[in-house]
């Protein structure tokens, strides 16, 4: 079930089961990544269950978090986008280079934050005004981006002595939590993406020129004539999705002290699973933060189970391989058996 | 010819016909006609050897038979026209007749001239003009209905089931079709006609039967059967009247179109539009009467047009502003480009208006619910569940959400096109009321519908569209407006053109 339907809480008089507070959907995911904690307790008590492990594991999950978060906003309005690590990479450098030439830091941010918007609106003009198809109009994207990011840095990493410290600081900056005797480090990075995970998840499913995003995709012809405005809010959404594109980009930067031209090489990919694991489809009209979110999780769970088992981490490609198809076809069951 | 007593089946413990008898004579065709869920689709399927009856006998031709598949059926000579086509477009007109029953020679390979020259054959016998070799893809809609029919002649069928064969043809195609059938009955055929317009089936048939709730409610002869006897058998109730009273009270011009026109489709649409006043659009299919309502709100691009509403000028320049002004296209197409199919009753219904009554541009759900409560029961909808998804409901259930939908947007001005295609009778009567009780409260309604009689029963004013452009503003304010005043405006010259 989409987080659109899941809108629909009750109806007059029932009382709200459990199960469609979450959607199915996202009860089951919760339910596996749950399994797969345990499972990994038991085998790996010392190691798994750690805080270092796990700030681990969501530190590193964050890009990819961001990542797919812009994904699910472009496939919610039947649309793809597959420019987000190359549009990432692009931002990054120009961050960078800009801080290297001794600008400010908010010049320098704010520079690579519209050069992700530009990109971002590129991909939306071309899809809605003149008509291109998403998969062309962003593969050509990611070309250029990657493209236009190895010529300014010459295929070089890009760092920035001279700029102000607390920038390449901040992301990586832990925040001390202290529960009894323990005390548990939070870095920057992992509070800015689950806020704005949060935020825009909320936003996603009640902000309403959000959820008009939803019907766009579901019938765009049908929200045409149901006066929304199909074409800004399309183009809007490749903006949003550009927009988280570079926060990525900046917690990148920060966090490796470096700009790079090779960030986020075939990201796009697990941002495409993740999404629709999560409950996302490449006919539009479906998703939500918390499904993407969940789907994000168990891949960088499976990920850190491989290391932790010594698995052979071939074998893990596969296994993200196999939870895709399962999920995809999962999906294309019920659809069978919703529509008779 | 086909004798069916006593036929009972169930669906997982639903009774869907309950001892349906059900005679058919050969050389006559014989109307079979209910209500959306009356049972019609599973006779003809049972009949034709689909589906399995669970008790009940029927006899075909003298011989008490009981067909596993349609394919028994149809070697027996009984076949089905099914309302979807099952035509291959990219295929010849004679590769789709003969499709999995080729004609071969000697060596096993297909004997194209046999079956251009057995095609021709058919064709000459129905009297239609379709070129076997011609692209099936390139006919239209009718013919590709003549050529299904064909299939059935080529297969020497003696019964042939003809399922809503006219829901998507044109008046002429319409015409075009009875004349074939007319032909094969005379022919000794035997046919059975499964059509929701009443119209036609007291055209064209010699018997009709009525099921209501998977029981034949009555046979009679057509000749002898008057249509509020036939609808009064559908519904169980007599109907009083089939469309509701006009108002007497419409009101000043309130939204006037000048100059509207859509390059290659419409030119020169001028007209009025009056408070509390529903006006009809009546005109042949491609006369340009969706073509100029969707250039009015610029869904289509359109070349021009003037429009004031309340006497003042307003710019109409896509279907939100329209919306803003409290104009409102109702598309004739749900599926396509009405509703949201996977969507419950509640995000359809409020799709117009998700900001309203928004608490910092956040939806207001409850607002939601309870205004989507409000049409379920005021409009019937079944099921009453605001949580049900689209495609969960009956094509007439649909319309009417579609319908709430575009009221929840508090229309001043509502567009509906086609807003009872497909829809039976119930729920047609009750679409109707809503849309007459809604002129009475001060909203003014443009209908566009190819039922001329629904146009005519429920119009107070009928435009007649040709080629594009008005032709004939009529006066239906009493009532007394006939088919041929309108067809005569709507066809006139069309013979000279073609």
């Amino acid at each position: 079930m989409s987080s659109a339907q899941a809108l629909v809480d009750k109806d007059k008089g029932m009382k709200i089961p459990f199960r469609s507070v979450l959607s199915s959907r996202q009860f089951w995911l919760l339910t596996i990544n749950a399994v797969v904690v345990i499972g990994l307790g038991i085998m790996r008590p010392d190691t798994f269950l750690s805080w270092i492990n796990f700030k681990a594991v969501l530190s590193l999950m964050s890009y990819d978090l961001l990542l797919a978060i812009a994904m699910t906003t472009v496939l919610i309005v039947r649309g793809l986008d597959l420019s987000v690590g190359a549009v990432m990479a692009l931002s990054s450098v120009v961050m960078a280079l800009l801080l290297r030439a001794g600008m400010p830091v908010l010049p320098s941010v704010t520079g690579g934050l519209l050069v992700a918007l530009l990109c971002g609106f590129t991909n939306g003009f071309f899809i809605v005004r003149i008509g291109i198809l998403p998969f062309l109009v962003t593969l050509a994207m990611m070309t250029a981006a990657r493209g236009v990011a190895t010529v300014l840095t010459t295929g070089q990493y890009i760092s920035f002595p001279t700029a102000p410290r607390w920038f390449s600081r901040f992301a990586r900056h832990e925040f001390v939590l202290q529960i009894g005797d323990a005390s548990y480090g939070v870095p920057v990075l992992l509070i800015i993406t689950l806020t704005a995970t949060l935020v825009f998840g909320i936003l996603l499913s009640n902000w309403v020129p959000l959820r008009r995003l939803f019907f766009i995709g579901q019938n765009a012809e049908a929200a045409k004539l149901s006066g929304i405005q199909v074409e800004r809010l399309t183009i809007a959404a490749y903006m949003i999705s550009a927009f988280f594109v570079w926060i990525a980009a900046l917690l990148m930067t920060s966090a490796n002290k470096i700009g790079y031209a090779n960030y986020g090489i075939t990201a796009e990919m697990r941002a495409i699973a993740a999404a629709v694991i999560g409950g996302a489809s490449f006919f539009g009209g479906s998703g939500s933060i918390f499904g993407t979110f969940l789907g994000v999780l168990l891949l960088a769970l499976i990920g850190n189970g491989f290391i932790l088992l010594n698995g052979d981490p071939n074998w893990q490609q596969a296994t993200v391989g196999v939870v895709l198809i399962v999920a995809v076809g999962i999906d294309a069951l019920r659809t069978i058996r919703q529509r008779g | 010819m086909l004798q069916a007593t006593g036929i009972n089946k169930s669906f997982f413990g639903n009774r869907v016909l309950e001892d349906v008898n059900f005679d058919v004579k050969a050389g006559q065709v014989h109307a079979l006609i209910g209500e959306n869920g009356a049972g019609k689709s599973t006779l003809v399927n049972i009949l034709s050897g689909n589906l399995q009856r669970d008790t009940g006998k029927v006899v075909f031709d003298g011989d008490t038979v009981s067909f596993d598949n349609p394919l028994e059926a149809m070697s027996a000579g009984i076949s089905v026209v099914h309302q979807e086509l099952s035509i291959v477009p990219q295929a010849t007109v004679a590769e789709n007749i003969f499709l999995r029953r080729e004609i071969t020679n000697r060596f096993g390979f297909n004997d194209w001239n046999a079956m251009y020259a057995r095609c021709q054959a058919v064709f000459d016998r129905m009297q239609v003009d379709i070129n076997p070799r011609a692209l099936a893809g390139s006919l239209s809609i009718g013919m590709q209905q003549l050529v299904e029919v064909a299939k059935s002649v080529v297969l020497n069928a003696k019964l042939i089931f003809m399922d809503e064969p006219t829901s998507s043809l044109s008046e002429k195609e319409i015409d075009e079709l009875f004349q074939v059938v007319r032909d094969l009955r005379d022919s000794g055929l035997a046919i059975v006609f499964i059509s929701h317009k009443l119209n036609e089936l007291f055209e064209i048939s010699d018997h009709v039967t009525v099921l209501r709730d998977g029981r034949n409610v009555g046979t009679r002869l057509t000749a002898e059967a008057s249509s509020d006897e036939i609808i009064s058998l559908m519904v169980g109730r007599s109907l009083s009247k089939l469309y509701p009273e006009r108002s007497a009270s419409v009101g000043d011009v309130v939204f006037s179109c000048r100059d509207l026109a859509l390059f290659g489709a419409v030119k020169d649409v001028n007209f009025d539009l009056r408070r509390g006043e529903i006006l009809g659009m009546a005109g042949l299919i491609g006369a340009g009467r969706t073509e100029a309502m969707l250039a009015l709100i610029n869904a289509r691009k359109r070349a021009s047009g003037r429009f004031e509403l309340n006497g003042k000028p307003i710019e109409l320049n896509s279907p939100h502003e329209a919306l803003g002004h409290g104009i409102v296209y109702l598309s004739e197409d749900r599926k396509g480009s009405g509703l949201f199919l996977d969507y419950d009753m509640v995000l359809n219904v409020s799709s117009c208006v998700l900001d309203r009554e928004a608490r910092f541009g956040m939806e207001n759900r409850k607002a939601m619910r309870e205004a989507t409560w409000r049409y379920v029961t005021e409009m019937d909808i079944r099921p009453k569940r605001p949580s049900a998804t689209i495609l969960s409901l009956s094509g007439g259930n649909q319309q009417k959400i579609l319908l709430a939908k575009s009221l929840n947007a508090d229309p001043k001005v509502l567009i509906v096109d086609e807003p009872t295609r497909g829809v039976d009778v119930g729920a047609k009567a009750q679409i109707h009321k809503k849309l007459r009780e809604l002129a009475n409260a001060g909203c003014s309604i443009i209908l566009i519908s190819s039922e001329l009689p629904e146009v005519l029963g429920m119009s107070d004013r009928v435009l007649v569209f040709r080629s594009g452009t008005v032709v004939a503003d009529l006066d239906n304010k009493a009532g007394v407006l006939t088919q041929e005043d309108v067809m005569n405006a709507a066809v006139e010259l069309e013979g000279l053109a073609v």
